[in-house]
């Protein structure tokens, strides 16, 4: 049993390992908060292993790392965790419009000040300020190239809100790089 | 959702290839006849590229791969793409070879080297703990070259040239002795913003290329040059760190 649900997790967590880190890098907004993100997922992951029978296994540990930062985030980030699919469009609309004004209250970390000097690092700045919602479909089509279908299995939204949210953290991006001074 | 929304939207879904045939094929008909939408689709798409690169952040480290593998309770750590254990595969083949073949000779040195590594290594990172736990990473604290070299003769059998590399933004913070192999060994204590950057030099045991190896959150780096090694262990970011290694190479008296 033990035998063969290490084998599993070599074959279906341990190559995805990076993918999942990125995923939490994004999320958390730092380095060292997705390594802890990474190692519990990769424990809820083993636990739940001989429960996962067939399908797509790339969604299925992009799933657990994305509940694991949403509780992650829950439990130390609580003012980042507000927005959520349950707000009203026009209220995320604001959120969106005020330029991520929630992301913004995250703590400073070194990482950020870094963003705030370097030139090329403002969209990176940008990124890392939209609200998770929009962020999480943003690297999940963007970095990781998964379908608008698979996006909707791994965050649990209907197809047309991915779509949705997807067009708007890009518009938003657009905005933002043109209105600033270059 | 404004007209304008609602055609960025669509925008964005057919540059994902996510429309139905029949809208997609209304979205070429409409690029076509529009220029400002064709326009607007070059910057969606510009920016598409843009983020990618800006989400490529660096890989899982070894470190966390280690500990989720040792988290799970395998007994054996992941394969990890260690510079050392390779070699040491690579000298473990080349023993058996020259014990089968009875070549026992001229090849010594080689796998000398390629066992004294390992426990360098661990010698090296152990001594760059201590000084971070002792009260200050050095047993002498100087920012001056010639209070440093001299300070080492007589309490090493190597003394090696200071290197000022102050003005570069890598301030030397002193000095220090370190046991390597049974014998004392000097160390030499930089600084980089927050960062402590030890540079231990002990004698070379045969050939010694370049490697590098991540250890508990430190970087080891060695390199050769003449009779001696130098091994470097910091938690400076590889940028720093490559910056470093080539001021410190660069330097006069500063190996390669």
């Amino acid at each position: 049993m033990t035998a063969l649900a290490h084998a599993r997790f070599s074959q279906i967590v341990l190559p995805r390992l990076d993918e999942g880190y990125r995923l939490a890098r994004w999320l958390t907004g730092n380095p060292t908060d997705a390594e802890d993100v990474v190692q519990e997922a990769s424990l809820r992951a083993y636990r739940g292993i001989e429960g996962f029978a067939e399908g797509n296994a790339r969604a299925w540990f992009l799933t657990i790392v994305r509940n694991t930062c949403y509780s992650w985030l829950q439990r130390h980030r609580p003012r980042i965790i507000v927005f959520s699919e349950d707000l009203e469009a026009e209220e995320r609309n604001s959120v969106l419009d005020a330029g991520g004004v929630l992301g913004a209250e995250a703590p400073q970390t070194p990482e950020a000040a870094l963003f705030a000097k370097d030139e090329a690092g403002r969209l990176a700045r940008a990124i890392n300020a939209l609200p998770v919602p929009f962020k999480e479909v943003l690297v999940l089509r963007e970095y990781h190239g998964l379908s608008y279908r698979e996006i909707a299995e791994v965050t649990g939204v209907a197809i047309e809100t991915v779509m949705s949210r997807l067009a708007r953290a890009r518009q938003h991006l657009l905005n933002l790089l043109e209105s600033e001074p270059q | 959702m404004t007209a304008d929304q609602e055609t960025f939207l669509l925008l964005s879904a057919y540059q994902d290839g996510e429309l139905s045939p029949g809208e997609a094929l209304a979205m070429e008909r409409r690029l076509a006849a529009e220029p400002e939408l064709r326009q607007r689709a070059e910057r969606l798409r510009t920016l598409s590229g843009e983020v990618r690169n800006a989400l490529a952040t660096p890989p899982a480290s070894d470190a966390l791969r280690a500990s989720v593998v040792q988290q799970i309770g395998f007994r054996r750590a992941a394969p990890h793409r260690s510079w050392f254990e390779a070699w040491q595969l690579m000298a473990a083949v080349l023993l058996v070879g020259f014990f089968g073949g009875g070549l026992i000779g001229g090849g010594t040195g080689i796998w000398l080297a390629a066992l004294g590594s390992q426990p360098t290594e661990d010698a090296v990172v152990a001594g760059h703990l201590r000084g971070l736990i002792a009260p200050q990473p050095f047993d002498i604290a100087s920012s001056n070259r010639h209070v440093v070299k001299p300070w080492f003769n007589g309490r090493t059998t190597v003394a090696p040239d200071v290197i000022d590399l102050t003005d570069k933004g890598y301030p030397l913070a002193g000095g220090r002795i370190d046991v390597v192999g049974g014998k004392a060994v000097p160390t030499l204590v930089y600084r980089h913003d927050q960062h402590v950057i030890s540079v231990t030099v002990v004698p070379r045991i045969g050939p010694m290329p370049k490697g590098e190896d991540q250890r508990d959150g430190y970087t080891v780096r060695h390199w050769s040059a003449g009779d001696l090694t130098y091994w470097l262990v910091s938690d400076l970011d590889a940028t720093g760190l490559n910056t470093f290694e080539r001021l410190f190479c660069d330097s006069p008296g500063g190996a390669m």
